[in-house]
């Protein structure tokens, strides 16, 4: 399993590297709300729950919350 | 500092939190003032299957300079049916016996018909029908024979299961009073036909409540969250606590989180009342996200989960055709692993913002799935914005799982919950925002579809066609701030 790991981590540095400093007066178009990694936070949680219920793999940007006996 | 007009109060939060990130990741600062989100949505399955009313609300709050509390809390009405376990249709035939040949099962889907051999076991399900003093035919005479077919599952003690496929089956043929010639022994075979789902007779209820607080400080260009929660259901109960490290770097254009969490669950099944069993998850997360440009993100982070303890469902059962009706039995344990992926690109002629998710995950169940996610939000002025999203899922199926089994495995694991079957799903959604400006006031409806089939598996067929069922998420969301 630790493979996975470090080449998970590798492989996140690599798709890292190579990016451009953006000064913080040039982020005027990331700080939009639709910008954001995810605009709709509360909706995606209820949606993610959904698909937690009914497909085998999870998982995503986050932890995830309590176990429920979904069926 | 307080931002008075609502739209700057956004804007000014939204450039402290750069690089943009979500809640999942958000940056070294707590939030300028108080805000709520509630959200109702109502998730209906097709047929006569689960609904589920979501009442959900968060809400934050500044404490000071460095710290912030936040709440999470959910209040899920369920009810319908779901399915328990899966039957064939089984007819029985007659055909002429080679002489070497085993008793033999045929599973027929709708594209194949399968052929097992018959293994001899001490209490044989199949019985050779030997016909030595047979006389010739014009046709073997095949006559159906009932096999007993279970009556649906009722969530009560006196659950009735069909009996298994034991005992040896009238012989068919009538042998004739006149003398032909000696021809093949005739052999007795059962044909299993398209499979069915059996759900809960009886439509039952539940709720689950949800209550989870969380707790931050903040130092420097650091985050340390500390989270707390318990859910409750009639037939579940779920405690757990989490802990996330953030930081930032790179002048603010890289953000690392570590996460871990661990869940403590028991479960329990309404139909029987002396069932108790418990299970344990522990969830690492390392999450990444990085400015790539003044008009793209990216963020890329690895979950691994260890899950011990009762992983079976205690309502599911399985169908082995020698044996009977069986629980679903699953390993104890389970290591997962998923990696997901996030792209956002500013598109400035239409100052629209396209979002690429992209997940791959697997377990040692032999589960892998890919998960591809675009959306596509557009502003339409006056502070409105139109949402459009489509997903696409797909995963294999679990080693273990069968939509029914012909007979004993020797690892002694068995599933027939369709969701660990192999499939594809595909849903789409549409989501309108508006927020307002003279109160700062959030709305937002949404509207989603999802569709299972198991032919949109990557490595699909129709075989296990019988559990495709779609369903509908609609919501409405208010977010204020204070």
């Amino acid at each position: 399993m630790s493979k996975f790991f470090h080449c998970g981590v590798f492989a996140m540095t690599l798709l890292l590297s190579g990016c451009t400093t953006v000064k913080p007066w040039e982020r005027g178009i990331l700080a939009k709300p639709h910008m954001a990694l995810e605009p709709s936070p509360g909706y995606a949680q209820i949606m993610q729950h959904s698909f937690f219920s009914k497909e085998a793999i999870t998982g995503g940007a986050g932890l995830g919350g309590s176990g429920c006996g979904c069926n | 500092m307080v931002a008075t007009n609502p739209s700057l109060a956004a804007l000014t939060a939204a450039a402290l939190a750069l690089p943009g990130i979500s809640s999942e990741a958000q940056a070294a600062s707590p939030v300028l003032s108080p805000e709520a989100e509630f959200n109702f949505a109502y998730y209906n399955e097709n047929g006569r299957r689960m609904a589920v009313e979501i009442y959900q609300i968060d809400a934050k709050a500044p404490v000071g300079s460095e710290f912030e509390l936040s709440f999470h809390g959910v209040k899920d009405v369920i009810s319908g049916a779901s399915p328990i376990f899966n039957l064939p249709d089984i007819t029985t035939e007659s055909v002429p016996q080679s002489p070497r040949a085993a008793p033999t099962v045929h599973a027929r889907s709708r594209a194949s018909i399968i052929a097992v051999p018959i293994i001899p076991r001490p209490t044989p399900p199949l019985i050779t029908t030997p016909t030595p003093d047979i006389k010739p035919l014009p046709e073997p005479i095949i006559e159906p024979t009932p096999v007993p077919i279970a009556e649906p599952v009722v969530p009560s003690d006196s659950e009735p299961t069909p009996a298994p496929i034991s005992k040896p089956i009238a012989d068919p043929v009538t042998p004739p009073t006149h003398d032909v010639p000696q021809q093949l022994p005739l052999q007795t075979r059962y044909v299993f036909g398209p499979v069915r789902q059996q759900f809960t007779t009886q439509g039952f209820t539940d709720e689950r409540n949800v209550f989870d607080t969380g707790f931050s400080y903040f130092i420097g260009d650091h985050k340390l969250t500390l989270n707390g929660g318990a859910s409750h259901e009639n037939d579940y109960v779920s405690n757990y606590g989490s802990a996330t490290w953030q930081g930032e770097f790179n002048d603010k254009t890289t953000t690392v989180s570590f996460g871990f969490s661990y869940l403590d669950d028991t479960v329990r099944a309404i139909n029987r009342p002396w069932f108790s069993a418990g299970k344990t998850s522990r969830q690492y997360l390392l999450s990444v996200a990085q400015v790539l440009s003044k008009t793209s993100l990216l963020q890329s982070s690895l979950n691994f989960s260890v899950d011990q303890g009762f992983l079976s469902d205690p309502y599911k059962r399985v169908y082995i055709a020698d044996t009977g009706i069986v629980d679903d039995q699953r390993p104890n344990e389970r290591y997962q692993w998923a990696w997901f992926n996030r792209y956002v690109q500013h598109i400035p002629a239409l100052d629209a913002a396209l979002h690429f998710d992209y997940r791959f995950g697997f377990n040692d169940w032999r589960v892998a799935a890919h998960t591809f996610q675009i959306a596509w939000y557009q502003p339409l002025g006056q502070q409105w914005q139109l949402a459009l999203q489509g997903r696409y899922y797909t995963q294999s199926s679990a080693s273990f799982y069968q939509p029914y089994f012909l007979t004993h495995r020797d690892e002694g694991t068995y599933s027939s919950d369709y969701r660990l079957a192999a499939f594809g799903a595909l849903s789409g959604g549409i989501k309108l925002i508006k927020q307002f400006t003279d109160i700062p006031l959030k709305t937002e409806i949404a509207f989603d579809y999802y569709r299972r089939q198991a032919e949109w598996a990557f490595n699909g067929s129709a075989v296990d066609a019988f559990a495709d069922y779609s369903f509908t998420l609609a919501s409405v969301t208010l977010s204020y701030r204070f």
